[in-house]
This record gives structure tokens, sequence and C-alpha cells, in this order.
């Protein structure tokens, strides 16, 4: 085995061995509660006979948390950018977005559907709600996280408020964004979930097939929803540390630890 | 050098070039109950000199530095850079600014960040004579003189304090301004990586011959870099006198042993002290 090997398995086998013993501990409890938690066995074979339903439902709520995710990120992302620029705007609408934010969002998702119907709409924007925050405080950090004197730099060099932004303060708010995607992208997946739970019918999506499935005691398909829905989170994260490492490896966070 | 002391010879230098600091004045806090941290200070750097200035903590020789570079305002007064108004030299991109410290951009390469002057007010190309050099090429030259010839691909975090140092000195070199504002570029660095940038920086001035004003705490690094000290009292700062230094260029580092060397940094230490006292 190389070196490189060695260190690979020293580093995931403990994360293998948890999966373990937690797959080992919901199958003994499953075996007792079947009616409630199915085994694990049943969950494999729900998947294999509704693979066609779970793929089309899947792409479904795939799309509504990426359309709500690129909405909720464009619009904060330029809220933050014109707060940055213009100092009374930030004054003036950072509360709003406080008031917004300690708001349970989930309430408004039953007046979406109302207002929208049952299609796509209510669920992009009610994704976009929920990412909207984090994404803006975010954002703003980062735009301010700008070290003085390098701006003391660009100033004795005359540059532009947009060639410091776009030079300094953007680069600047990269690990911020990072942090923020972190959170927002499985946040965005809840997101479609719940909107749609709320306006559910007969629009497709997984959280739909949860909901119905959950309601004709059909827990295999339940189950097999939500690891559909869990596999979509861990590939968000995936993603999104790859992106991390590949564009962040200048900053501190994506350094390992010397001696 | 001399300190000037009324409108007639700053014209006249303003005219001849170099760097004039007229009559400046700050003052900070509420307008009711200000503080004054410079008044009336005027000191004249004659094209191709270098000049440090010393002062204790509190003397504003940081805050004079800010007003020269046009990152703050002076109450009164007026600084001229080679005939031109701070505004237009910053414009024209003729002041160098090396900050305390090194402030590069941690995405970007020591090569991208020796760049960066080229990118940004793109307008106002370099003053040097060679307009065939690429960017590419004059990062590379300007990388060798500093030391780090085989450094550009590098990202600022995997050099030490005293290399990002240089990096920080060869962005503020690669567009051959004017005049170098350099605030106390070494005072975060270990004493040994001291040494020897105040060596580099030595040679590099006998090589450009550039006009730098140096703000620094420590006597020995004025004198031993500097054709004139200015010494500053402390709060308000005020010029309480200069300094010449007699050491002949180039300096090595064995300056610091000489009784000359010695006798230059206790009449600055003895200007400060009186300084002190008032």
């Amino acid at each position: 085995m190389t070196r490189t090997g060695r260190f690979s398995l020293a580093r995931y086998l403990p994360a293998f061995v948890a999966f373990l013993i937690a797959a080992a501990i919901w199958q003994v409890v499953a075996e007792h509660t079947q009616s409630v938690i199915p085994t694990l066995g049943s969950i494999a074979s729900a998947l294999s006979a509704n693979s066609h339903e779970l793929i089309v439902d899947g792409l479904d709520t795939l799309q509504e948390s990426l359309v709500g995710l690129a909405a909720g990120f464009a619009v904060a992302f330029a809220a933050a950018v014109a707060m940055s620029q213009v100092r009374i705007l930030e004054r003036a609408l950072m509360p709003l977005a406080v008031v917004v934010n300690v708001t349970p969002l989930v309430a408004l998702a039953p007046g979406l559907a109302v207002a929208f119907g049952f299609g796509y709409m209510p669920k992009y924007i009610f994704t976009a709600i929920i990412v909207f925050f984090p994404f803006l405080v975010n954002a703003g950090i980062g735009l301010r996280s700008v070290e003085p004197e390098a701006l003391n730099v660009m100033a004795t060099l005359r540059a532009s408020r947009l060639e410091v932004l776009w030079r300094l303060r953007l680069p600047s708010s990269l690990p911020f964004l990072f942090a923020a995607a972190r959170v927002c992208l499985p946040l965005s997946i809840v997101g479609a979930v719940v909107a749609e739970f709320t306006a559910s019918g007969n629009s497709p999506g997984l959280g739909v097939l949860v909901l119905t499935s959950a309601q004709q005691s059909q827990i295999g398909i339940e189950f097999a929803a939500i690891f559909c829905l869990a596999l979509m989170g861990v590939v968000y994260t995936a993603v999104v540390a790859v992106a991390e490492h590949r564009l962040l490896r200048w900053h501190v966070s994506a350094r390992s630890p010397r001696n | 050098m001399v300190t000037i002391g009324s409108d007639r010879t700053a014209r006249e230098h303003a005219a001849g070039g170099g760097l004039l600091i007229a009559h400046l004045s700050k003052r900070f806090g509420p307008s009711d109950a200000p503080v004054s941290a410079l008044e009336d200070v005027s000191i004249q750097v004659e094209r191709g000199r270098f000049v440090a200035i010393v002062g204790p903590s509190g003397s504003g020789k940081s805050t004079l530095l800010r007003i020269v570079a046009g990152l703050a305002n002076a109450d009164a007064g007026s600084v001229t850079i080679f005939g031109e108004s701070v505004e237009d030299a910053r414009e024209n991109k003729h002041i160098g600014y090396v900050p305390q410290t090194p402030a590069l951009l941690p995405w970007r390469t020591v090569a991208r960040n020796v760049a960066l002057p080229f990118e940004v007010n793109s307008a106002h190309g370099p003053k040097d004579v060679d307009a065939s050099a690429t960017t590419a090429s004059r990062v590379d030259a300007m990388l060798q003189a500093v030391g780090l010839g085989n450094q550009g691909r590098r990202f600022p975090a995997e050099l030490s304090g005293g290399m990002q140092q240089r990096v920080s000195i060869a962005r503020a070199l690669i567009f051959r301004p004017g005049v170098l504002l350099m605030d106390e570029p070494f005072s975060a660095l270990d004493e040994l990586t001291r040494e020897q940038l105040r060596l580099e920086l030595l040679r590099l001035f006998d090589d450009q011959r550039q006009t730098v004003l140096f703000v620094t705490h420590s006597i020995a690094e004025a004198v031993h870099l500097a054709d004139v000290v200015v010494v500053l009292s402390s709060s308000p700062g005020r010029v309480i006198g200069e300094v010449v230094v007699p050491l002949a260029r180039p300096r090595a580092a064995l300056v610091e042993t000489t009784m000359a060397f010695h006798d230059v940094e206790n009449e600055v230490r003895a200007m400060m002290r009186e300084g002190w006292k008032q």
C-alpha cells in the first residue's frame, strides 16, 4: 500500500466505522419497531422498486432548490454590494433584513401557496427567502473584511470604487460566501421540501412523496425519499467543499495544519 | 535639504521638483476640544534624497505620511510632489506606498501582487523609458531586484514576514514612482530580518535613487538609511530639527559600528530628548 493510501485509510476509517455502527443500531431498532422505522433492507428494496418515481421527484426538488438558491443568492449579493457601497442603504435595510430573519419563515409557506398556486413558483420564492439572510449577512461581512492597509495601497494608486470592489472586496468576501454556501445549500433543500409540504396537492417532489407515503403508512418509500434528500445534501456539501478547495487555496482555512 | 519657512522658497522648490511639505497642521477630535497631532510641520525632500522621520509615539509621524500619501487631509498647509498636488500625484501614480504590514492580496501570487499597480488606474502607464518591456518582464526584474527571483508563483501565506515585506516594496517600486513613502515598514520583523531588509533597501536606493520619506521609531534605522533625519516632538508633532547624516554611500552593515554612526545617532537622540521635555 502506498503512503498516500495508508494516510487516506487512517483518515476515513473512523467515519466508516461510525457509519457501520449507526447502520447496525438502526437495523436492531428497526427489527423491533417495523411499523415506525423500516429496516435497511426494506429501504433498499423501496429504492429499487420506486427508482423511476424517486428520480423524477428528486429532479423536481433539485430544480426547486437550485432555482431558489440562485435567486436568493443573486438578490442577497446584489443587496450586500449595494450596502457596502452606500452606507445609508445599509443603515436602512439591515434592520429590515434582521426582522425578516427573526420571523419564523416556515409560516410564510402556506400563504405563498395561496398567492402563487401549486406550481413551482411558491417553492422557488420560499427557498429563495430562506437562504437570503445567511447569504446577505456573510456577503456583507465579507465585503467589509478588507485589510485597511490594502485599501490604502489601492487609494495611493487612485483605484476607482469599482476597481476596489472587483479586485479587493469581492475576493476578500469569498471565504465568507463559502461559509454561507455550506449552510445555504443544504438549507435550500429544507426550503424546497417545506414548500412542497404546504402546497402538495398533486404536485411532484420528494417532499410530497414523503408526506403522501407517510400518510399511507408506506414507510419504506417514505424513508427511501428521505434517503434521496440526504444524498442530495451530501452532494451539495461535496460540491461546496471541492469548489472551496480549488478557489480558496490561498486562504488559511484551506491549508493543512503545519508544525 | 532645509526646513523651509517661506512661501517664496516653496514656489522655487515646486518648480525644481522633489517633495515639499509646507506648514502642515492636523487636529483630531471634536471641534470644541481638538487634539493637535501636527503643528506647522515643514519639510523639504530634494529629488533623489532619502529622508527619515523619527519621533516618539504620538508625534504624528504616521499621520504626516498618511497626509503626504493622500490618505488623510490636513487642516492647514500643503503638500507638493514634483510640483503636483497629492491628488494629481496619486492620479499619475507618482506615489509608491509601503505600509507597516505588507498588505498583500492573499489570493494573488507574489508576481500578481507586484503587478497590481499595472491593473488599477491603468490609464496611467509606468514611468521608465523602456516602453517595450512587458508587465511580466518588469515584474520578474523587480522580483530579482528584491531577492525574490524564483518566488513569483508562490502565495503570500507561503512566505516569511520579511519576504512578504520585500514583495510589498517591489509592488511600490514597480511603477518607478517619483516618491516612495514608507510607514515603519520593518517594525513588525525580527531584528536580523530588519537588518537584512535595511541593507537591501540601501542597495535598491543606490540603484534607483528614488525620493524616499521613511517613518520609523528606530534611531539606528533612520541613521543607517537616510541622508537626513528629521526629528519630531511628541504631541503635537513639530519639527525640532534635522540631522544631516555624513556617512558615504554605499553603506555596509558595518557602518553601524563606526564612531561617525554613533555620533549621528547620539545627536538625533539628544534632539529627541529635547523634544520630549518640551
